[in-house]
């Protein structure tokens, strides 16, 4: 008997991507020889939450989440920032990337971009399956008018002044029940956002086995005359070393964990790994994209928000003189004009807007938190700003390009001028433009692309270098898309499923 | 040491962000978070279970500056006879009595002898604001100390305060996981019974099963109907 299990399939991490493609080929795909169902693995860090409990309801959500991320105080349930940058929800079923309720399909000139990065073969009509399955999933929905809020209106009119035309924000409407508790990447108690909730069940339904707690140290690699192959994994277990091995095996572990896993197996630079090199390609790690932020802060002298709500968003994007979306392209965003779920009430009373002490202070907070809000202004960073994924997992990029600030002073000073043309004032305006940033929505840390000389993976997910190892998540994005990174990195996870089934999983693959 | 110096440079970011007035109100939500997290010392048995006379005293005296209690406007000191103030000293075991008798101290030049947990309300709110502007202060070595104190404590007293305490805790399993009390996992551990942070910012905190269902109900009507 071995001293390790044995899978057709492993999947390493089991957050969006990796929760959705493993219970797809299992669903989905078959032995290629034989016919049979495959035997799938999901390797996760984290705990497995609803393990033993009850099954998952659709329009209800899993009891045990709910508990999980109830939201008595904002450090209780934080997502763990551990063991990289960013934020994490580290569980089986988690996510990676903060995901509140904009829910943006990857735009036309996004394939246009990736192809020009990378030289990915994707197409919006190749794409176009991949997109419908999540936006069905995931009930991809415009925002409603009747859920605004003066917010809402008011961002909405001013723009409308100005010569804009904003639009309703696309939003995840599986489970929502407009609570307003979305954002700041914790997951959402309903599990309407930043959930794999359906895909896990499927998973499970399908035969898919989770392995959770078990950090994965290290793909096994094996050279093989002139190529490398990948045969399994190592993993720590509850303290034990332990092993399993598989002849296909998916990276899934998001912008930060994938190049961070595979250096630590490997696979990169020369330079980084030194003698600690199996597999060279400098582009491991490498091409890490994102957007930039800059939320434009307003105190106002009566109420924009509502005690419950606020998930509904407008927004409205400067074109090129194309009239197309590109670099230096920035966006704005109502968000915070209506969403309460920031203004938990400890941060209200430590924000720069609230008065000093005593009883100033605390007339501030009867109401601030229903007329504290801000606009966000988002940039896509231009491609040549790209930053790197550190083998321990950090993310460096500089935080004070001149021509980004330049960027996000513009948009600042755009914001200003909206909050003027508003039918009611701030009574409080932060116009101040950041002195530096930085990137959120990170992407292309291990891109698809054409070759081994500019990217890790090919247009299918499969590595230039090692046979039988695969990545999808974030990280093969080729570039940031132009809306925010979540449901583009679930269109391509939706994407990655079908070219592995059609590639390696149908009879006679 | 290392304690003081990290608190000193949490200080020295927090101002920095309150001058420059360069960061999101997510970046502010994490610096918070980061800060309490800083402050936040493991207890030790002796200095937690009987914190020293003055240093409860100063916290108490700050706390109701901050948020002042009036008939029928409970405030900071309502809540003393449930150990807020043991609570915000919690996180403050790397401020050290020096400097909480120098803040307490240093008000008898400016108010005829008498240390700041003497003063009256007005006097206090007074005393307070003449070391945030600074002007009264000749040594400024003397003043920075006193307003990074004074930082200090504001922030762990607003944070402890409108984080809801005393009912701020849900009981949690081994695993992290909070044990609640009924089928629908509702877990908001805010009552009516008395009268905290959350209530006096009018925040509802996480939705009632009554609420929840009204809210579904109102959601499948707009989006599901048919379906």
């Amino acid at each position: 008997m071995p001293d390790y299990q044995s899978y057709d399939v492993i999947v390493v991490g089991a957050g969006t991507a990796g929760c959705m493609i493993a219970a797809r080929i299992a669903e989905r795909g078959i032995n290629p020889t034989t016919g049979d169902h495959l035997r799938v693995a999901c390797f996760e860090g984290g705990p497995y939450i609803i393990r033993g409990q009850e099954k998952p309801q659709p329009g209800y959500g899993v009891s045990s989440r709910r508990q999980a991320v109830v939201n008595a105080n904002y450090l209780g349930y934080h997502p763990t920032p551990w063991p990289f940058d960013g934020y994490q929800n580290k569980m089986v079923g988690g996510c990676g990337l903060h995901w509140g309720g904009n829910a943006y399909v990857p735009y036309s000139e996004d394939y246009d971009h990736w192809r020009e990065a990378s030289g990915v073969n994707w197409t919006e009509e190749s794409f176009r399956d991949a997109v419908d399955e999540v936006i069905e999933t995931y009930n991809i929905r415009p925002s409603v008018s009747e859920n605004m809020v003066l917010g809402n209106n008011l961002f909405r009119d001013a723009a409308q002044v100005l010569g804009y035309q904003p639009t309703k924000t696309p939003m995840a409407r599986r489970n929502c029940i407009n609570c307003g508790y979305c954002g700041s990447g914790h997951l959402c108690k309903y599990d309407s956002k930043g959930t794999s909730l359906y895909y896990m069940h499927l998973a499970e339904q399908n035969g898919v086995k989770f392995i959770s707690d078990a950090e994965v140290e290290r793909i096994i690699i094996e050279k093989q005359g002139s190529r490398a192959v990948a045969e399994g994994i190592q993993y720590v277990q509850y303290g034990q070393h332990l092993e399993a091995r598989a002849p296909k095996i998916v990276v899934t572990c998001g912008t930060a964990g994938t190049p961070v896993l595979l250096m630590k197996s490997g696979y990169g630079s020369r330079e980084v790994l030194g003698d600690k090199l199996v597999v060279e390609n400098d582009n491991v790690g490498r091409y890490l994209d994102g957007d930039v932020n800059h939320n434009v802060e307003a105190l106002f002298g009566e109420n924009i928000k509502e005690d419950r709500g606020g998930v509904e968003r407008h927004q409205f994007a400067l074109t090129n003189s194309q009239g197309k979306l590109g670099d230096h392209n920035l966006q704005f965003f109502d968000t915070n004009l209506s969403a309460v779920d920031e203004a938990y009430p400890h941060v209200v009373a430590m924000h720069r807007f609230a008065p000093d002490l005593g009883w100033e202070h605390k007339e501030y907070m009867r109401n601030a938190g229903k007329r504290f809000g801000a606009i966000a202004v988002r940039l896509r960073t231009p491609s040549w700003e790209t930053g790197v994924v550190s083998p321990t997992g950090k993310f460096q990029y500089t935080r004070r390009n001149p021509n980004i600030l330049r960027t996000l002073k513009e948009g600042t000073e755009l914001v200003v001028d909206l909050y003027g043309k508003m039918d009611i004032q701030p009574v409080k305006l932060d116009r101040n433009p950041p002195s530096r940033y930085r990137i959120a929505h990170h992407t292309s840390s291990c891109r698809a692309g054409e070759s081994a000389q500019n990217s890790v993976v090919n247009s299918d997910f499969e590595s230039h270098d090692v046979d039988n190892l695969f990545v999808s998540s974030a990280a093969v994005i080729p570039r940031a898309p132009l809306s925010h990174s979540h449901v583009p990195t679930c269109v391509v996870a939706a994407y990655t499923w079908r070219r592995m089934v059609e590639n390696h999983f149908s009879r006679g693959a | 040491m290392m304690k003081e110096k990290t608190i000193m440079n949490e200080s020295k970011n927090k101002q920095d962000t309150q001058n420059e007035n360069r960061l999101s109100r997510r970046d502010f939500v994490k610096q918070a978070s980061v800060a309490s997290a800083v402050y936040w010392v493991p207890p030790t048995v002796g200095s937690l279970a009987e914190p020293a006379i003055e240093r409860l005293a100063v916290v108490s005296a700050m706390g109701d500056a901050l948020i002042p209690s009036a008939p029928g406007d409970p405030g900071y000191k309502d809540l003393e006879a449930h150990g807020i103030s043991q609570e915000v000293l919690k996180g403050l075991q790397g401020l050290s009595d020096d400097l909480l008798a120098a803040l307490n101290q240093s008000s008898q030049d400016l108010f005829d002898g008498k240390k700041m947990v003497d003063l009256d309300e007005k006097e206090r709110e007074s005393y307070l604001k003449e070391i945030i502007g600074g002007k009264s202060f000749v040594d400024k070595g003397t003043l920075f100390k006193l307003q990074t104190t004074y930082k200090m404590l504001r922030l762990r007293i607003l944070t402890v305060y409108y984080q809801n305490f005393p009912e701020n805790v849900v009981p949690k399993d081994s695993r992290g996981v909070p044990i609640t009390k009924d089928l629908h996992q509702i877990s908001n551990p805010n009552t009516q019974e008395l009268v905290t942070g959350w209530d006096v910012a009018n925040y509802p905190g996480p939705v009632t099963w009554e609420e929840e269902e009204r809210l579904r109900a109102r959601m499948k009507n707009i989006f599901w109907e048919g379906d």
